[in-house]
């Protein structure tokens, strides 16, 4: 697995506060990486240092470039999608397609008119006539058509309904996604991703507090469901969270042994959004 | 097609002012013609029709060439204003509507320079507007003579001297040397407006008129010069006119019109100071002035946060 994304220490401040602080990561071709962390903790930074928008202390490195000095030898090879608003409202279809097929050395333009096939997007509609779940499905068709090794994905689906956030999704895993492309997604909407991700990448306040595969994380995280009578036992295996349900007690366990954890009651694979909310308190109290 | 050229188009289809504008111009411009053919009594210079049938009789037909090249040539007036203004208010939003919508993050996605698309929009402004204004500029003379022709036609026997080819080399001639001298010579006012449009936090028109106000009472009362205003005043067409026909260029081009004659110049050539222009200092000092701040413009789009 080639490295695509090394991350070293990487600092940004804005005036007083930290938004990056130290963070260090790396993502290897292939994955898809979930980069989550609460509003504030710095993703958008770090997606920003990624794409060579921002510069940062520390050293960095995406495709074996400094994305920060050779942004636009990067912009060939990285494609990125913002949340929904950034596609221009004046811009019609068919120009949004000529243009990029126009300035995209890596554009294939049969691709972006087969996915646009699918959908209901005329050609001859402004950006402003479409409907948001619409102009997600444009951006995702130009973007999908790029042939990068690196697609960045920040808020992808920010006020979508359901329906078309899974379309988003379904598209992005069926139609773009092979061992040769990796993802970067930063997102609040974690259970969505649960089947998608690969790695998950957590941050808060400026600092990587889990970077991990979602295998390991399979291995290394518990979620134990037990009753009242069961609980002091539980908390002296020292879980990272406890919080209660209905007259039961849930806790969630870092590098626990499981078969110690059966003995008290039922184990489960935590989710994303419990195995965020245990990290996050966690470090924060 | 070359990626430049795409910027271009893009621009175009944006700001669809570059075409709208001149075209409004001319409608105007030729709509006011036919108008005034049918309203007026009088065909121009304040003379009735004897008295011009009468100068019609006394003048060359050198004279009456040029006469004719230099009423139609006047039509570049409005169209001169009207690229200022569309320059003005095109330039101040090209950098800064970007920002406002946050689209700016989808253009970034492409590989495309900061580089190419500050000049891309410098382009637009000082060659593109310029030059769908010559084309409103010719159009528009073409319609005007018409209607001159018909109305002349109706009272006197100049029609001839409107339709000649020496008349239209004149007129062409002039209208290119317009074009291509205010292009030049608008740089700086546009590389100016697109510096305020890649910084200003928020109202660039604001920006764009306040600074420039700012800055002239400032050095009223701390030096209590004008030069600023001097300036600024040069790049309106007035100045511009100054610099490209000399020193008469505010004063008639050298036309004079007396009762049975007009003191004028052999030809409209002769009025035209190409080298001389190419020779004023405030050319190239404009010239400059608008690089460092395109300069400027690049980097505040290539190296300040676009989003925040």
């Amino acid at each position: 697995m080639a490295t695509l994304i090394e991350a070293k220490d990487l600092t940004k401040t804005y005036g007083a506060t930290r938004a990056l602080d130290g963070a260090s990561f790396t993502v290897g071709s292939g994955r898809i990486v979930g980069l989550i962390g609460p509003n504030g903790a710095g993703k958008t930074t770090a997606l920003k240092a990624v794409l060579g928008l921002a510069r940062c202390e520390g050293s960095l490195s995406v495709l074996g470039l400094d994305p920060y000095k050779d942004r636009n030898e990067l912009a060939k090879r990285v494609s990125f999608i913002a949340d929904v608003a950034v596609l221009p409202r004046w811009l019609k279809v068919h120009q949004a397609i000529d243009f990029v097929a126009g300035v995209h050395p890596h554009f294939r333009r049969d691709r972006c008119e087969q996915f646009l096939a699918r959908t209901s997007i005329k050609r001859t509609s402004r950006v402003r006539e479409l409907s948001k779940g619409m102009i997600t499905q444009l951006h995702l068709a130009l973007v999908m058509a790029i042939d990068a090794k690196l697609l960045v994905l920040d808020e992808p689906t920010l006020g979508l309904d359901i329906l078309s956030r899974k379309a988003f999704y379904d598209s992005l895993l069926s139609d773009y996604m092979d061992a040769e492309r990796t993802i970067l997604v930063t997102t609040h909407q974690v259970e969505e991703l649960e089947n998608i991700l690969t790695d998950l990448l957590f941050i808060d306040r400026g600092r990587v507090v889990l970077d991990s595969t979602m295998d390991d994380v399979a291995l290394k995280y518990h979620q134990l469901v037990t009753g009242p009578a069961e609980a002091d036992a539980a908390r002296a295996l020292k879980p990272l969270s406890e919080r209660q349900l209905l007259g039961r007690h849930v806790f969630l366990y870092e590098g626990a042994d499981a078969e110690a954890l059966d003995q008290l009651g039922e184990v489960r694979q935590p989710s994303i959004a419990d195995l965020f909310v245990a990290k996050i308190q966690g470090g924060a109290a | 097609m070359n990626r430049f050229l795409w910027l271009i188009r893009r621009e175009i289809w944006e700001a669809r002012v570059v075409w709208i504008a001149p075209a409004i111009c001319a409608a105007i411009v030729i709509g006011g013609a036919i108008f005034a053919g049918i309203w007026s009594h009088h065909i121009a210079f304040g003379m009735d029709s004897a008295e011009l049938s009468d100068l019609n009789s006394q003048l060359t037909p050198q004279k009456l060439d040029a006469l004719a090249s230099m009423s139609l040539a006047a039509v570049t007036v409005p169209f001169l204003i009207m690229v200022m203004f569309t320059q003005f208010f095109y330039s101040i939003d090209a950098l800064f509507g970007e920002r406002r919508d946050r689209s700016v993050l989808f253009w970034k996605s492409l590989p495309v320079s900061d580089a190419q698309t500050v000049l891309s929009k410098l382009t637009v402004a000082t060659v593109v507007m310029p030059a769908a204004a010559t084309a409103g500029i010719f159009i528009s003379q073409i319609g005007v003579c018409a209607a001159a022709a018909i109305k002349l036609a109706w009272i006197t026997g100049m029609q001839a001297h409107l339709w000649s080819p020496v008349v239209w080399l004149n007129v062409l001639s002039l209208d290119a040397y317009i074009m291509v001298t205010s292009m030049l010579w608008y740089v700086p006012m546009v590389a100016f407006y697109l510096l305020v449009s890649a910084l200003a936090p928020r109202s660039p028109f604001g920006f764009a008129v306040l600074v420039p106000l700012g800055a002239m009472l400032l050095e009223k009362i701390v030096f209590g010069t004008r030069l600023l205003a001097t300036m600024l005043f040069l790049r309106s067409p007035v100045g511009l006119f100054a610099h490209i026909f000399g020193p008469q260029g505010t004063h008639g081009l050298g036309f004079v019109f007396k009762k049975n004659d007009v003191d004028m110049p052999v030809s409209l050539f002769s009025i035209m100071k190409p080298l001389e222009f190419l020779a004023t200092p405030e050319l190239w000092v404009g010239l400059v002035i608008g690089a460092v701040f395109i300069a400027g413009a690049v980097w505040a789009r290539r190296y300040r946060d676009q989003t925040n």
